[in-house]
């Protein structure tokens, strides 16, 4: 087994690869930029390393200073864990030079899975069901244009090269397409380095339904069960469940299948997820592999009881999988919400700030994975992910509740959280009933902002607000005589 | 002062103290009780619940609370100070110039106008930056760029004013 994993990112992610270190009796060691040195994951593993730069993502993103790093300090495996490093098929390439173990995939895995374009042709070769779209990367407006023509508006552009949404473009006709184009390449450009896009045909309100993987180095390979992951802002998603309340067993059967193949027919090992979108007639199509873990991978745990971290890092080392497919069962129901410093009354434009004051709710079946602490510094620089709230119940509804239950005990201050929003989400008969596509936030959350949404809240929090503002104003404008004396303020006229 | 309004999504509400912990809450007589555990935390007693209140952010009369997972947000003012400024609004409606202002904190990518270009209301001026996304700006007004006041590449505080339109 490794001796010590070196930790090239931040924020939650970390700290739970930290965590399965510390469970597994091996060194931790991470690196982290001066803007996030009162970051938890400094302050959680045993060992962290300043990167100097005014850059901000550079101590997370420099090959050459992370790979000696490692070598430094004696690492004998970097686990990148999601976003940064973690799909950059170079990285892995110099690393698999040096001995050191990447904790995921091949790099030739990452090759193929990481380009959209070739992931989508050799689905395609080997009978995985894809998006219709382009198979080849388009190469200028020109182009795009005509395959529009083709297969008919609404499209999607993408980045050949990414996820996270990163790149996105619904195009509706032909007007938008090139501003789109633009943007689209843009961000894809300074995301990952290489402005490519393809189109695939918009499919109609589908759920984004996915599935999650383990392979050995050995050869074999098991699926984890599905997760639902339709309720998405920005494409980028915000609550996920396992199992998904949409499917029926049969679909299941299908599609754990067919992510078992992708799997296979890449020569994948390690842990990955495969991402479908499946339409109101239960058609599923492959939508991409995620060669890395997933931000939702905890909802997988709650409901499998395999700790999934633990089993890469065990794969990374040689060993074999611990479970056989007969023995992983889906127990019971879990939900994840992603708590991020988002406005929703802003269209999600990201709150920053200090955390000043952080209670997490606790109790029977509650899970939180977080990447703050007091005084942790929120900045423009990093995703807005602050923290995850896991529930597990004996099914959907006390998954649910508990949830409910745990956003209420929730608190956060010094920036502003989409924890409301979240909880209007639970509460939504479209949530409720699984009716929902991915673009339920656009259809039924935006057009009740701003404040639409929050016109229900209950009439006894708006009158404790009104009545603590009233008294924190007053105690403003007033003069207090003495530090004893909290009753009894004199008061002086207001002179503002 | 001991009478104060809020504001919270354009409801307003009237509080009166009557004594230290007597209040009157939009004409309903109340009696409260509260303890500041910190900067952060107040515990409020209305009648006989206490509630659990996190002051998410304040900003001299704008205040954010979060009380069982609802999130609101507020501004307050003393009740003088509100029948001024209703005053004063009513004098000013004859204003045109309307400002483009950061929605966000971000890094000011491109700015897709120039100053005396007209635009129509829902034109993308701004390409804005901010945790990793690229977001589109989109004109609040039709009329003619009277002034821009960022260059692009810099970084932007929420609520700056971008560019002004007449």
């Amino acid at each position: 087994m490794f001796k010590k994993i070196l930790i090239p990112n931040r924020g939650e992610i970390a700290v739970r690869i930290i965590k399965a270190c510390s469970e597994l009796g091996i060194k931790s060691a991470v690196v982290y930029s001066q803007f996030d040195k009162n970051s938890l994951h400094v302050r959680t593993a045993d060992e962290a390393y300043c990167i100097m730069s005014d850059k901000p993502n550079e101590a997370y993103l420099n090959h050459s200073k992370i790979i000696e790093l490692a070598i430094k300090i004696k690492a004998d495996a970097i686990h990148p864990g999601y976003g940064f490093l973690s799909e950059n098929a170079k990285f892995i390439e110099s690393l698999e030079k040096t001995g050191i173990s990447f904790i995921g995939p091949t790099s030739h895995s990452v090759k193929i899975m990481g380009n959209k374009t070739e992931a989508r042709k050799l689905m395609s070769m080997h009978g995985v069901p894809i998006v219709p779209g382009s198979l080849e990367a388009v190469k200028n407006l020109e182009e795009a244009v005509e395959i529009g023509e083709s297969i008919g508006y609404p499209i999607m552009l993408k980045a050949s090269a990414g996820g996270g949404g990163k790149g996105m473009r619904l195009v509706k006709n032909r007007d938008e397409l090139e501003s789109s184009f633009e943007n689209a390449s843009n961000e894809v450009e300074k995301a990952f380095g290489s402005r490519d896009v393809f189109i695939e045909k918009y499919i109609l309100n589908p759920k984004h339904i996915e599935v999650q993987i383990l392979a050995d180095q050995q050869g074999n390979t098991v699926h984890l069960f599905e997760r639902e992951c339709s309720i998405q802002r920005r494409h980028q998603k915000i609550i996920e469940e396992s199992p998904s309340p949409s499917i029926d067993d049969n679909t299941r059967k299908k599609l754990t299948q067919a992510a078992v193949k992708a799997a296979k027919i890449s020569g994948y090992r390690n842990a990955g997820t495969i991402e479908f979108l499946v339409d109101s007639g239960m058609n599923f199509y492959f939508l991409e592999m995620n060669t890395r873990l997933q931000v939702e991978h905890p909802v997988t745990e709650a409901v499998t009881g395999i700790d999934i971290v633990k089993e890469q890092i065990k794969i990374a080392a040689g060993n074999k999988l611990s479970y056989r497919q007969n023995q992983i069962k889906i127990n019971a129901h879990a939900l994840e919400c992603r708590i991020c410093s988002e406005d929703g009354n802003r269209d999600f434009s990201p709150s920053t700030g200090k955390i000043l004051h952080h209670r997490m709710p606790s109790g029977a079946g509650i899970r939180i994975d977080r990447g703050i602490d007091l005084h942790s510094d929120i900045t423009i620089y990093y995703d807005s992910l602050l923290s995850k709230v896991i529930t597990w119940g004996k099914d959907r509804g006390e998954a649910l509740a508990r949830m409910k239950r745990a956003l209420n005990e929730y608190q956060i201050a010094g920036v502003v959280t989409n924890i409301p929003v979240c909880k209007w989400i639970l509460k939504h008969n479209k949530f409720i009933d699984a009716s929902y596509s991915i673009n339920f936030i656009n259809d039924e959350f935006q057009p009740n902002t701003p404040d639409k949404w929050q016109q229900n809240t209950p009439e006894e929090y708006v009158r404790a607000a009104s009545v603590l503002a009233a008294i924190i104003k007053r105690k403003r404008i007033t003069f207090v005589p003495a530090a004893n004396c909290h009753t009894n303020w004199s008061r002086i006229e207001e002179n503002e | 002062m001991n009478e104060f309004v809020v504001d919270i999504a354009n409801n307003k509400h009237s509080i009166k103290f009557v004594e230290e912990l007597k209040l009157v809450f939009n004409e309903e007589p109340i009696e409260i009780d509260f303890s500041k555990i910190n900067e952060h935390v107040y515990l409020l007693k209305i009648e006989d619940k206490v509630y659990d209140i996190t002051v998410v952010f304040s900003d001299r009369d704008k205040l954010g609370f979060l009380i069982a997972g609802n999130y609101i947000e507020l501004k307050v003012k003393t009740k003088l100070r509100d029948k001024a400024e209703e005053v004063l609004k009513n004098k000013s409606k004859e204003n045109h110039l309307r400002d483009l202002t950061s929605p966000m904190p971000g890094l000011l990518l491109k700015i897709l106008k120039a100053e005396g270009d007209e635009v129509k209301l829902g034109d993308n001026l701004v390409v804005l930056e901010a945790m990793k996304m690229e977001n589109n700006l989109k004109s609040p007004a039709t009329g003619k760029i009277k002034k821009i006041f960022k260059k692009p590449g810099s970084p932007v505080e929420k609520d700056d004013v971008i560019l002004s339109i007449e």
